[in-house]
């Protein structure tokens, strides 16, 4: 109990309206005439008993009106102290400014979560457009479109409360139990209506207690993963108290889907955003390119200037130009692959163990070496084959073509690798995991293969000479 | 999520428990799980330990089982199984499923397909005509019909009596005499009252497709209606089976991934690190790679061509090699522009499979615009630092060298246009001559675009520089 001494006048008022055992309607008229602002100056005072009384008197709007008075700070340590299904009465009310404040406010990432998922669904898009917020979340997409009974409810109560709410309702198969708010089990309405001819039935008979659930924090990608593999329609979220909030739903899971492998092929590509507005003039076609475009030049001018450094072995051997674009071209091939499969396995968050990072990339290497030898003897044999056609003598195109074969096999390890182990290494630094894009790795692949290629062939001319 | 995870291996425990431990009541007991968490705990266990679970549960319930296994899974149980338990399990099983097993067992499949009653396996041999990209190898044929005549009531007790039957009931199909005729939802049946006609409740505006249609289309009509399920119809207006959620989901994964990793050149369509290893990432990108090699030979057939016109004296020598210094940076350049417009142009076709002619004019210019521009930007810093590196390492500038750089940029920005234009009209082209367009992988653009790149770079410098280093 507070002390009621220090209290401000209207809050002793307001107790005292409280407690006089009046009826319900009375009781809300003497309180509502009340300025929301002095309610509000109440609330902050008065203690968690009285506040909860007091909000089962005030309509949601009138609350809500209170609530925008409050500064973020006293609306955010009394919600923190209100239940989450009158939070969600308030939020229904509120404006989306004064929202935007308060969810601003909250500093534990689970609890902003939590309450931005208690929004509705077409308010939340607004108010989450004005926050820093993490749109890969199930907190993004989660509403409050199901169907809730109590585990002390029978199949005709349960069956009832079905019909109560179905219009209401987009999907109605899976119905939720709760006990004291918390998810208790999960049923389908198949069950309740099969049960239909024992209609006393305790709904905690049929229920099923095993049940599978995500938090307003778990990334959408885990949550697809579940409702992939056990077929669900309907998963369910629950707070960190086991608080049934909401659910997700099919049909926002499969904008999940296209949105994932949206951004999974903007990284391949090497593009900010792979989609196309109908409309899109070529001016906002450049902005999306040509960033992109410049930090590629600046990096291909390597290559330049690798080369530029080997003039001189191209003036004793120009022959040897002739394999340059093949040689980076498979490398940049190999490392695209490769890089495709690291981004894919990066969606899936199949990459956070160290020990599977460590097999991947083992397994990355292996392939490098095995593709790499099969294309290396492949070639080995069209040089070969290429010389003797040019009249080339047999020595020294054989020299030649081992050197083709020799560099396109290490340039093949040596890219298959990095088109891993750069997204990773990338990843590691919290660097911009779009640097690990498509473009990007082929033209570090260019570079090193390049490297490789001139190497080698340093030393074929040391031994033609 | 690291919470979620330990719950789910506890089920999987507790499962691996009641199975072992093999009591009178396991099925009861497993009915309380997922039955995906069952299938799980099934494929990891001993030759004779599965002998045993399959004797102790029920064939419906076994054929649960089995449609959450993978065909490669499936396979490995039911070699520890006698045949007559894997024809029982198959006819419980929904027939599409069955069929996805049968057509991965290949030979070995068909003395079991002999031996499955005649009802079921009619079913199943019609679901197994449908083409893999077909909507009807994806149909289910468990779900409620309710003749049109009848009455709310009548159609409740008809649901209750048989709920347990048919996997889903959220949506009913109603029928008059043999034809579909509407749609009612289980939500709208239970909210209506016991003396309204069926007749009254129902809708009849809904969308349907017959079974030879395209996956990715039906995919698309589901997502843009919101519906949990569609009907498939046959030429009779006949309603032969539906498609649910989880088969759209399914679809809809399955497209996705198939494009994207046909864009990086695999053939693997099921990236996962559980699956990987070495055979199956060779077997994925090795062929690809084959082919690029091929196509790549291409570049030093058209570079040994040039090589041989350069290899006159001194000058062309050094002409060679100075075109060579620049080379990689115009392949490389041309090559990003060409991926960027082809990914572009890649997922918009996937994404507006009907776009008329205007729109891919439309697009088609606005990429062709962006090439020029692109080009002439990039061109314009190519020059720039072409001159820039000639002044640092010569001290100045002569007209030879202005007119190398003025080549070489202006190759950039030929390249350049010409690799964007391609990289969208290769999708279209291949639209046109019914090939996925998701085939022109990223490799094989910049392949493509190595090869026309490179000639006309050796062009231009063979026409204006050769005669001037000569």
């Amino acid at each position: 109990m507070n002390d009621l001494q220090n209290l401000d006048e209207f809050t002793l008022i307001l107790i005292d309206i409280l407690d006089s055992g009046k009826p319900f309607e009375e009781i809300r008229e003497e309180i509502e005439q009340y300025h929301d602002y002095e309610i509000s100056k109440a609330l902050v005072e008065l203690n968690k008993e009285y506040r909860d009384r007091l909000y089962a008197y005030l309509p949601s709007k009138t609350l809500a009106d209170v609530f925008e008075e409050l500064t973020p700070e006293d609306a955010f340590n009394i919600l923190e102290e209100t239940s989450l299904s009158t939070v969600a009465r308030i939020f229904k009310e509120m404006e989306v400014d004064d929202l935007v404040d308060i969810i601003d406010y909250v500093e534990d990432e689970e609890d902003r979560i939590t309450y931005l998922s208690l929004i509705k669904v077409d308010k939340r898009v607004v108010v989450k457009s004005y926050l820093d917020f993490d749109d890969d979340l199930v907190g993004s997409i989660m509403n409050d479109s199901f169907i809730e009974v109590d585990k002390s409810d029978t199949v005709k109560s349960a069956l009832k409360k079905v019909v109560a709410e179905a219009p209401e309702c987009e999907y109605i198969n899976n119905i939720y139990v709760t006990e004291d708010d918390k998810l208790v089990g999960a049923l389908s309405l198949k069950e309740i209506i099969f049960a239909g001819n024992n209609r006393e039935k305790p709904i905690s008979e049929l229920m099923s207690e095993n049940l599978l659930y995500v938090h307003p924090s778990t990334h959408k990608e885990d949550a697809l993963v579940i409702m992939q593999n056990y077929d669900f329609q309907l998963l369910p979220v629950v707070d960190k108290y086991m608080k049934l909030i909401g659910i997700i739903s099919f049909d926002d899971m499969i904008e999940t889907l296209s949105h994932e492998s949206e951004m999974d092929y903007s990284s391949l590509a090497g593009l900010t955003e792979i989609a196309i507005d109908e409309k899109e003039t070529v001016w906002e076609t450049i902005k999306k390119r040509m960033p992109w475009l410049l930090a590629l030049l600046v990096l291909n001018l390597i290559t330049s200037s690798i080369i530029t450094s080997y003039q001189q072995i191209l003036i004793l051997l120009p022959t040897l130009s002739i394999f340059m674009p093949l040689i980076t071209n498979m490398a940049g091939n190999s490392g695209t692959q490769s890089l495709g499969i690291v981004i894919r396995l990066f969606a899936k968050n199949q990459l956070e163990e160290k020990k599977s990072v460590f097999r991947h990339l083992l397994n990355e290497f292996l392939t490098g070496l095995v593709n790499g030898l099969i294309i290396a003897v492949l070639l080995f044999a069209v040089v070969l084959f290429f010389n003797f056609i040019r009249g080339i003598d047999f020595a020294e195109g054989l020299r030649f073509a081992l050197v083709i074969a020799l560099s396109i096999n290490v340039a093949l390890i040596v890219s298959t690798v990095s088109g891993a182990v750069i997204p990773l290494i990338i990843n590691l630094l919290k660097l911009d995991p779009a640097v690990a894009s498509g473009p990007f790795i082929t033209t570090i692949n260019d570079i090193l293969s390049l490297l490789i290629y001139f190497s080698l062939a340093t030393i074929l001319v040391n031994t033609l000479l | 999520m690291e919470m979620l995870n330990e719950e789910l291996r506890d089920y999987r425990l507790e499962i691996k428990n009641l199975i072992l431990k093999n009591e009178e009541n396991l099925q009861t007991e497993l009915e309380e799980y997922h039955v995906y968490d069952v299938s799980r705990v099934v494929i990891e266990l001993e030759p004779d330990e599965i002998s045993a679970f399959f004797r102790s549960v029920s064939p419906d319930f076994s054929a649960e089982i089995f449609e959450y296994l993978e065909e490669e899974e499936a396979e490995e149980i039911i070699a520890y199984l006698p045949e007559s338990k894997i024809v029982k399990i198959l006819e419980k099983m929904d027939s599409d499923d069955a069929v996805d097993l049968l057509k991965y067992l290949n030979k070995a499949g068909l003395p079991l397909l002999n031996r499955i009653n005649p009802k079921k396996r009619k079913t199943i041999m019609k679901v197994m005509a449908y083409e893999e990209d077909e909507i009807g190898a994806f149909m289910s044929d468990s779900f409620l019909t309710i003749p049109i005549t009848a009455s709310v009531k009548e159609a409740m007790v008809h649901v209750t009596e048989n709920a347990h039957n048919v996997d889903y009931i959220s949506i009913m199909y109603v029928t008059e005499g043999k034809k579909l005729a509407g749609y009612l939802k289980l939500k709208d049946l239970i909210v209506a009252r016991a003396n309204e006609m069926i007749q009254d409740i129902m809708e009849t505006r809904f969308p349907k497709v017959l079974p030879s249609e395209d996956k990715e289309s039906v995919a698309n009509i589901m997502q843009e209606t919101s519906e949990s399920s569609l009907p498939i119809v046959n030429e009779e207006d006949e309603i032969v089976g539906i498609i649910t959620h989880d088969d759209l989901m399914d679809i809809i994964a399955t497209v996705e991934e198939e494009d994207y990793t046909k864009f990086a050149a695999l053939s693997d369509t099921e990236i996962d690190i559980e699956n990987s290893n070495l055979k199956r990432s060779v077997r994925s990108r090795l062929p690809w790679l084959t082919i690029l090699l091929g196509l790549s030979m291409i570049t030093s057939m058209i570079l040994s061509f040039f090589e041989h016109r350069l290899s006159g004296n001194g000058g062309s020598l050094l002409l060679a090699s100075r075109l060579a210094v620049y080379l990689p940076l115009i392949l490389g350049m041309a090559g990003n522009t060409g991926t960027q417009s082809l990914a572009v142009m890649i997922r918009y076709l996937t994404k507006n499979e009907e776009a008329n002619a205007d729109q891919i004019k439309y697009h088609l210019s606005r990429e062709l615009r962006t090439g020029l521009s692109q080009g002439f930007i990039i061109g314009l810093l190519i020059f720039g630092m072409v001159n820039l590196t000639t002044l640092i390492t010569q001290g100045a500038i002569a007209s030879l060298d202005l007119t190398y750089a003025t080549v070489t940029s202006g190759s950039v920005f030929i390249a350049l246009s010409v690799s964007t234009l391609l990289g969208a009209l290769i999708p279209f082209v291949m639209t046109k001559l019914k090939i996925d367009p998701a085939v022109a992988s990223g490799p094989f653009i910049t392949t493509v675009s190595d090869i026309i790149t490179l000639s006309i770079y050796y062009s231009v410098s063979l026409i204006v520089l050769l005669p001037l280093f000569q």
